[in-house]
């Protein structure tokens, strides 16, 4: 029996397992071969413990042992493999963040980018209107003064040629009451119109070099050198502000890159780590199977069949070692039991429970000889478990099975016991 | 067979406790994993709604900055607009005096050489007749005088006006090219096209408000998160603590 267990359990490790994988199994083999003690020294064990106890007895008891231990280390595998899982997820959520984090903050550098290269030309343009309003204002300052040195000298020039004039005006009213003679006459009339014309002439000049110089004044080269000025400072303020903002995305980027490749490694870790402990999860609830299949009639509640108004009980029929072919077996039958009392169910309770029709029972009859296994499904209406109480959802439960033999196999066994299962899995009646 | 009922039900018991022990030690565990993972959670997500708020803040302070520059440029192309038409029209009053100043110097220099003929001869005559008035000579040595005088102030004024014209025909053509740049730098900034400045720095702060807004629910939710975590973490381990206690009480009344 015992190497057809360790048997069997290397078989299948051997096939779930590439070359790498098959290392960890036998270890897992050797581990569980230390860690559960083999069935012929544990039932010796018991035998020694409960002498007065019939052979079956002994054996149950070792049984219940061996399945509660699987189902320990099936529990801590569980625990394990959940919080591996659990490991993973959030790797795998932090990872996903990372990314599109990383995702945004890249779109975010290249908007950034744009921005800080138009930005830039604007700041050029600024730039060079800065500098030409510069030019402009010395330009103007020059024009200006110039502007006023030509109205002082052309008002300067203009006096000296009415002096000129009002010289000539003299000299003619002079001339004119004496007489000497014709020609001096004829050139000073001549001299004092061509004076007074240019008098005249030099007066209106004057007053242009005055409309000029205040033309040239007036121009608000100044103001525009201020206004260009500050354009410039917001422009180059904006540029240097566009700058550090790219700056820091760039930054941020390169830290988010960074963070996103250590993300990765993790999750890569906790992935390796859930996918070993899911295999051994895996190896051991096989392994529980198997023990149930071998020794406790595949007793078993699948979980998958657990619905809010029945469930599912898989057994495999009694068939007893050395048979003629008809049946040993009356009836059998199926009672639940609250979890926590799995460990102090024995056949008397069952019993008991039996008279006080808080068990299931079938006959033997109902199943064909050529059947091996049944899948029996139970209602929850009016059912309850041992104690007689309501089964409730969200509690656990185990079943247990008897086999109630016939009197006739009774007698030959020389043995009035009933035969009763190691306890199921634990299962939970689903709410409605 | 009673105390053998007895002893079975303190089994049970303890079984019971030793289970409950397991699942709450699971659920802590579990519990504790959420609890650090969301920890980490939170203080990413913390930082990200800072980085995302000052972000915010340069964006709103960039959209600010722009629009004074806008402002500034529009301002610049007015004043250089009209800073250019009265430097236009200064330049043309400039011109305008070299032109009449030219005008003058010619009538001048005409005037003064006529001048200076009539001195000629009326000293011939007074040399010819005496008795000519000794007022009329001196009053045309002195017309000389002024006219002289006349001529070289004029040139001066003259040469001083071309000067001026000089500098306002400079300062007009740089006032053009200054005009041209800031309606371009004008133009360039109110473009309302996508590829423009105008529309990136709108286009930022419209993101960063929005990136704002959605870092900060993430960082809510994940607080939201962290805070039920770290509750769903107290309660399983005071459950656990309570069930040691239990078990630990248990044992010693049975005398393990």
């Amino acid at each position: 029996m015992e190497l057809l267990f360790y048997g069997f359990l290397y078989y299948k490790h051997w096939n779930w397992r590439t070359n790498k994988r098959s290392v960890i199994a036998i270890c897992m083999l050797i581990d569980f071969a230390i860690n559960v003690p083999s069935l012929a020294s544990r039932t010796c064990r018991c035998t020694n413990f409960y002498i007065m106890n019939s052979y079956k007895e002994n054996l149950r008891t070792g049984v219940t042992s061996t399945l509660a231990d699987i189902e320990k280390m099936i529990t801590a595998s569980n625990a394990s493999l959940d919080a591996a899982t659990a490991t993973l997820r959030f790797a795998k959520g932090a990872l996903a963040q990372a990314v599109e984090q990383e995702q945004k903050l890249s779109a975010d550098l290249a908007g950034k980018n744009e921005l800080l290269e138009l930005a830039a030309r604007a700041c050029y343009l600024a730039g060079d209107a800065m500098q030409t309003a510069g030019q402009q204002k010395a330009y103007s300052a020059q024009s200006a003064s110039n502007s006023a040195v030509a109205a002082a000298n052309v008002q300067v020039a203009a006096n000296a040629v009415v002096r000129l004039a009002s010289d000539l005006g003299s000299i003619n009213s002079i001339v004119i009451a004496d007489d000497y003679g014709s020609a001096i006459a004829q050139l000073t009339g001549q001299v004092y119109e061509t004076t007074n014309d240019t008098a005249l002439s030099a007066e209106k000049a004057s007053m242009k070099a005055m409309e000029a110089s205040i033309a040239a004044a007036e121009v608000p080269s100044g103001a525009i050198a201020d206004i260009a000025l500050r354009l410039k400072n917001i422009a180059d303020e904006l540029l240097s502000s566009i700058a550090e903002g790219t700056g820091k995305t760039a930054t941020a980027l390169a830290n988010e890159v960074a963070n996103r490749q250590t993300l990765e490694k993790n999750v890569h870790q906790a992935d390796a780590v859930a996918k070993d402990l899911g295999l051994e999860n895996e190896a051991v609830k096989a392994s529980y199977e198997f023990t149930c299949k071998q020794l406790n009639m595949g007793l078993s509640v699948p979980a998958g069949q657990v619905k809010s108004d029945s469930f599912t009980v898989v057994f495999d029929l009694y068939r007893p070692a050395f048979s003629g072919g008809e049946s040993v077996v009356s009836e059998y039958r199926i009672a639940i039991v609250k979890e926590e009392k799995k460990f102090v169910t024995s056949t008397s309770r069952v019993w008991a429970a039996a008279q006080a029709k808080g068990v299931i029972t079938f006959s033997d009859a109902e199943f064909g000889a050529d059947v091996t296994s049944v899948n029996k499904s139970i209602q929850l209406a009016g059912l309850t478990d041992i104690d007689g109480d309501k089964l409730f959802a969200g509690r656990r439960y185990v079943v247990f099975l008897q086999v109630v033999f016939t009197d006739d196999y009774k007698k030959q066994i020389n043995n009035f016991e009933d035969m009763l299962s190691a306890p199921s899995n634990t299962f939970s009646v689903a709410k409605p | 067979m009673t105390t053998d009922y007895i002893q079975q039900d303190q089994k049970v018991l303890l079984d019971k406790l030793a289970a409950e022990i397991a699942d709450a030690q699971r659920r802590y565990d579990a519990s504790q994993i959420e609890v650090l993972a969301l920890t980490d959670k939170v203080s990413t997500f913390q930082m990200q709604v800072a980085a995302a708020e000052a972000n915010r803040v340069t964006a709103l302070n960039n959209k600010n900055l722009f629009m004074q520059l806008l402002q500034s440029a529009d301002d610049l192309n007015t004043i250089t607009a009209n800073g250019c038409l009265q430097v236009a029209a200064a330049a043309s009053t400039s011109e305008q005096l070299a032109s009449e100043a030219t005008d003058v110097v010619n009538k001048l220099i005409y005037s003064a050489e006529l001048v200076n003929k009539l001195s000629d001869l009326i000293v011939r005559q007074k040399a010819l007749n005496p008795l000519m008035s000794d007022d009329l000579v001196s009053r045309v040595a002195m017309a000389c005088t002024d006219a002289n005088n006349a001529v070289a102030l004029s040139l001066t004024a003259l040469q001083s006006c071309f000067a001026a014209q000089a500098a306002t025909a400079q300062t007009s053509s740089i006032s053009e090219a200054g005009q041209q740049r800031s309606a371009a730098l004008c133009t360039l900034l109110s473009e309302s096209a996508k590829s423009g400045l105008n529309a990136a720095i709108r286009g930022a702060y419209d993101a960063a408000i929005a990136r704002y807004e959605t870092d900060r629910k993430s960082n809510e939710t994940a607080n939201t998160e962290f805070t039920l975590a770290q509750a769903k973490l107290s309660k399983a381990q005071t459950e656990l603590k309570s069930l040691q206690a239990g078990l630990a009480a248990a044992n010693a009344a049975v005398g393990l």
